[in-house]
Order: C-alpha cells, then structure tokens, then sequence
C-alpha cells in the first residue's frame, strides 16, 4: 500500500512537472505569434491610410482636367 | 532479490506511466493547436475566396470603363459616341472632358498636351485593372501558400516527429510552436515585399501628379493672361490646385512614413528567431 502511494505520488509530480514546463514554452510561442500578428495589423493600416490619401489624390487631380 | 524485484516492477511502472503522460500531453497540445490552426485556415480560405470575387467584379467594372476610354480616343476630333456619352463613370467624364478640349484646343502646344492627358487616362485605367488583378493573385497565392505551410507545420505532425525521434515530447511541441511561428514570420515579410511595392506605384502617383498640377498651372496662368476668365473662376480653379496639391503633400509624406514603418517592422521580424 505504501509503495502504491509512493508511485502515485511521483507520477503526479512528474505530471504537474510536465505541464508547467510545456504551458510555458507555448505561451512563449504564443507569444512570439502575436508580436508578428501585431507587426502585420500595424503595416496593413499603414498601407489602407495611404490607399485612401491616394483615392483622394486621384480625384482632386481629375478635377484638374477641368481646368 | 524481492527488494530489487520491487524495484523492477516500481521502475517499469514508473517509465511506463511517464511516457504515457508526456505522450498524451503532446497529442492533446497537438490536438489542440492542429483544430486552432485549422479553424484559422477555414476563415481565411472564406476570406479569400470573398476576397477573389470581389476583386473579379472590379476586373469586369475596369474592364467596361476600358471599353469605354477606348471608343473615345479613337474619334481624336472630339465626336464622342453616343453610347459612350450616355455613360456616368468618372472616367469617361474626365474623357469627354478632355476630348471636348482637344476640339476647341487653338495651338498645338494645348492639342499636344491634351493628347498626352488622354494617353495617361488611358494608362491609368489600363494600369488599375491588372493591378487589382495582380492584387488578388497575389494575396490568394499568399494565403494559400501560408496555409500549405500551416498545414505541413501542423497537420503532417507525425514527419517532424519521427525526425525527433529521440527528443522528449516537449520539445516536439516547442519545435512545432517555432516552425509555426518562423512559417509566420516568412508570410508577414512576403505581405511587407508587397506592400513597399504598393508605395513604389503610389510614389509614381505623386510624380504623375507633380506633372498634373503644373500644367493646370501653366493653363490657369495662360487662360488669365488671355482674359477668359472671371475672378470666380479664377478663384475656383485656383482652389482645385490647391487642393491637389495639398493631397500629393500629404500622401508623400504617408509614404516616406510608411517606408521607414516598413523597414522598422521587417527589422523587428527578423529579430524574432535569431537568438533561438
């Protein structure tokens, strides 16, 4: 009986072990993905404001060809 | 003998239960990311796929504004057709516009100018079509090669382990983590490729429009010095200019802005692994 517990014992630490361990490493990873996700967002509403500056360049330069 | 019998047993238990535990662990983390991944994929083929077909509308609209430039250039003289005339797109304003000038044009200088007006119109709107085509080819091709490449990182897991084979199932999970994360870091640099190539077609706009704007200027300064018009005209038009001179400012300095953004988000990314 005691060397039953003893063996359960040591699983459960080598489970809690495990688990930390791995949780860690894929919040790193988690991480690391929403810095390039946060890089992409930022450089696609950089490019949008320019498209609509652009938009607007091209019609006040049509309204040139009235004069 | 029995103490070193029970140590047997308790060993064998003990590794047994623990790579069942490390294994499990690794299949539901893989589980886990593989369905996460794959929910992603689905939104994003649907993206692409609204994404294609609205791209494709716009090819047809371009390509009627296309028919419609063409039959107006060839009647140089200024006898724009009428099916082209009934027409209310923008373009084909600007082009009546022109070719109405071009009739009532005195030198050759204004005939000249006027014709390359309508030759630029005329690229322009060629130039817009297949770049929206190009656009939608090669955001489709991104999307599809990023989810090629999320598919191979994590549903076809069982190749990146078997070459780990002696690594512990942690470090299987990590090593997929960081090629999801470097197949992501590779798509964001294309995305950032094709956006600097985008400001490299705006930066063409601004110089087109420098050209623009001093030709209405020199047009404005001729038409005052002839007396043609008056001061409220004289007022409006110099508005106009103006203003598209105030856009092609701003929008310079958008992209000078954008490009110095670009470069410091492609630095950024190429940090991300180095040090791993």
């Amino acid at each position: 009986m005691k060397i039953l517990m003893k063996i359960i014992m040591v699983l459960f630490l080598v489970g809690i072990v495990s688990c930390r361990h791995t949780k860690k490493e894929e919040a790193e990873a988690e991480a690391v993905i929403e810095k390039i996700e946060a890089v992409e967002n930022e450089a696609e509403e950089i490019s949008k404001k320019i498209n609509e500056e652009a938009k607007e360049v091209e019609s006040a330069l049509k309204e040139l060809d009235s004069i | 003998m029995k103490r070193v019998k029970q140590l047997l047993v308790i060993a064998s238990i003990f590794i047994f239960a623990a790579s069942f535990t490390a294994q499990a662990q690794d299949v539901g983390a893989l589980k886990k990311e593989v369905k996460k991944e794959n929910q992603k994929l689905d939104q994003e083929k649907d993206k692409v796929k609204d994404k294609a077909k609205d791209k494709m509308k716009d090819k047809d609209k371009m390509k009627e504004k296309k028919d419609a430039t063409k039959g107006i250039v060839k009647d140089k003289t200024g006898q724009v057709k009428a099916d082209v005339a009934g027409d209310s797109d923008d373009k084909t304003d600007t082009m009546e516009l022109l070719a109405e000038k071009l009739k009532k044009a005195k030198t050759d200088k204004e005939r000249q100018e006027i014709k390359k007006m309508i030759e630029q119109e005329m690229k322009s709107g060629k130039k817009d079509a297949g770049d929206q085509l190009d656009d939608a080819k090669s955001d489709a091709q991104t999307k599809i090669d990023a989810a090629k490449n999320d598919v191979i990182t994590k549903g076809d897991g069982s190749t990146a382990a078997q070459n780990d084979g002696n690594g512990s199932s942690n470090d299987k999970v990590v090593i997929k983590a960081t090629e999801l994360g470097r197949a992501k870091r590779e798509d964001a640099k294309a995305k950032l490729d094709k956006k600097e190539r985008d400001l490299a077609d705006k930066t063409e706009l601004v110089k087109r429009g420098r050209a623009r704007i001093a030709s209405a200027k020199e047009r404005l300064a001729a038409a005052i010095a002839n007396g043609e018009l008056t001061e409220d005209q004289i007022a409006e038009k110099q508005r106009k200019i103006d203003r598209a001179e105030a856009g092609i400012n701003k929008l310079e300095g958008s992209i000078t802005g954008g490009k110095a953004a670009y470069a410091r988000q492609r630095a950024s990314l190429s940090k991300l692994y180095d040090n791993k």
